[in-house]
């Protein structure tokens, strides 16, 4: 359960980034399909978390990515999420990608705390 | 007062309007931090001309039991050996590495599921291994979660024993795809199981093409000169 400390570091860097009279409303997430991180584990360990941060009213947006492929048979290119993916054109699998490992934060949207 | 314009009434400023949201574009890489431990820890590994392996594998793999037979093979080549232990409790892998002589240090972990490039810094200080030295790791056992840290290893082996089953490469396919070897351990148990090592090794390579495979066993010895002739090699070549 990596995504428990992963969930603890996202906190800890979007915080300094919280404008003062502001509060963080949304975590925009790129998930890599080779990251390693499982999308629904995180978004848990994020509501668990959330609150020893101040971010309880922080929604986490997780995009989970594609990665372009080529077919090492036969050239054809492809836009895959999973390391088992076949080839569109020719079926072959596996197929050679650069990246898909990308596990960053993508945006944060804040807004302005109302005065009582 | 008002806190907004100083005006004596308690009005609310901008209360009725809709919160405007603000897009903050950030396009930061959640581990950077720990990358950057890993990357200044392989540096001041590589000018103190010592080599960092990281074993990964199932709790009970045999990844303790391997590296205290590599440790024997090691010494004999000359290779002087340092083991950091990573377990969430206890000592005992420390203690077994202990006997073969080469210094040990035990991280516990408490609840984390793997190691990271910091606990990996203070483990290095704490073993004050010198010069020449190699720092065989071994990750808290778990397939899945110390695949995505890199802890400052110039070289990860993974570590997939033979009663584990075959299909485990299909079902873990980030720490197959993140190693640099592997390793189908424990042999001697073959005639016993239903693992089948041409299957296994096929859907390693499914994941990672050009993955080395060796079969080893800890207890008859089957590969273990071989992992050592070749791990020897490799820290005689850094940097």
């Amino acid at each position: 359960m990596h995504e428990l400390s992963l969930a603890q570091t996202i906190c800890q860097a979007v915080i300094p980034h919280q404008a003062e009279g502001h509060k963080i409303v949304a975590i925009v997430i790129e998930n890599g399909p080779f990251s390693g991180v499982v999308t629904e584990s995180l978004e848990y360990c994020f509501s668990i978390v959330a609150g020893e941060h101040g971010l309880s009213e922080a929604k986490l947006r997780v995009r989970n990515l594609q990665v372009a492929a080529t077919c090492p048979a036969c050239g054809g290119a492809s836009e895959i999420d999973n390391m088992w993916a076949e080839c569109d054109r020719c079926g072959h699998s596996p197929l050679t990608v650069d990246g898909g490992r990308e596990f960053r934060i993508k945006e944060i949207e804040i807004e302005e705390v109302n005065h009582v | 007062m008002c806190d907004h314009c100083g005006c004596s009434t308690n009005h609310h400023h901008g209360s009725d309007d809709i919160p405007q949201k603000q897009r903050v574009q950030l396009e930061q890489d959640v581990l950077a931090h720990d990358k950057q431990h890993a990357e200044s820890l392989r540096s001041k590994l590589r000018k103190s001309n010592s080599y960092m392996i990281n074993v990964v594998g199932s709790p009970g793999c045999g990844k303790t039991a391997l590296i205290a037979e590599l440790i024997f093979r090691l010494k004999e080549k000359n290779i002087k050996t340092a083991v950091i232990e990573g377990d969430l409790a206890t000592d005992n892998d420390a203690k077994r590495i202990a006997k073969t002589g080469a210094p040990v240090y035990q991280v516990t972990t408490g609840t984390a599921c793997h190691l990271s490039a910091h606990d990996v810094e203070h483990a290095v200080e704490h073993l004050g291994a010198s010069e020449e030295t190699l720092i065989i790791v071994e990750n808290v056992g778990n397939l899945v979660c110390p695949s995505m840290f890199d802890i400052g290893e110039s070289l990860r082996l993974v570590c997939l024993s033979v009663t584990e089953g075959t299909d485990k490469p299909q079902k873990y396919p980030v720490s197959f795809r993140e190693a640099n070897l592997a390793i189908i351990s424990k042999c001697d148990l073959l005639e016993y199981v239903d693992f089948d090592i041409s299957e296994s090794s096929q859907m390693m390579r499914q994941i990672h093409p050009d993955l080395d495979i060796l079969q080893t066993s800890a207890k008859s010895g089957l590969g273990i000169e071989e992992l050592a002739e070749r791990i020897a090699g490799l820290c005689r070549k850094e940097p």
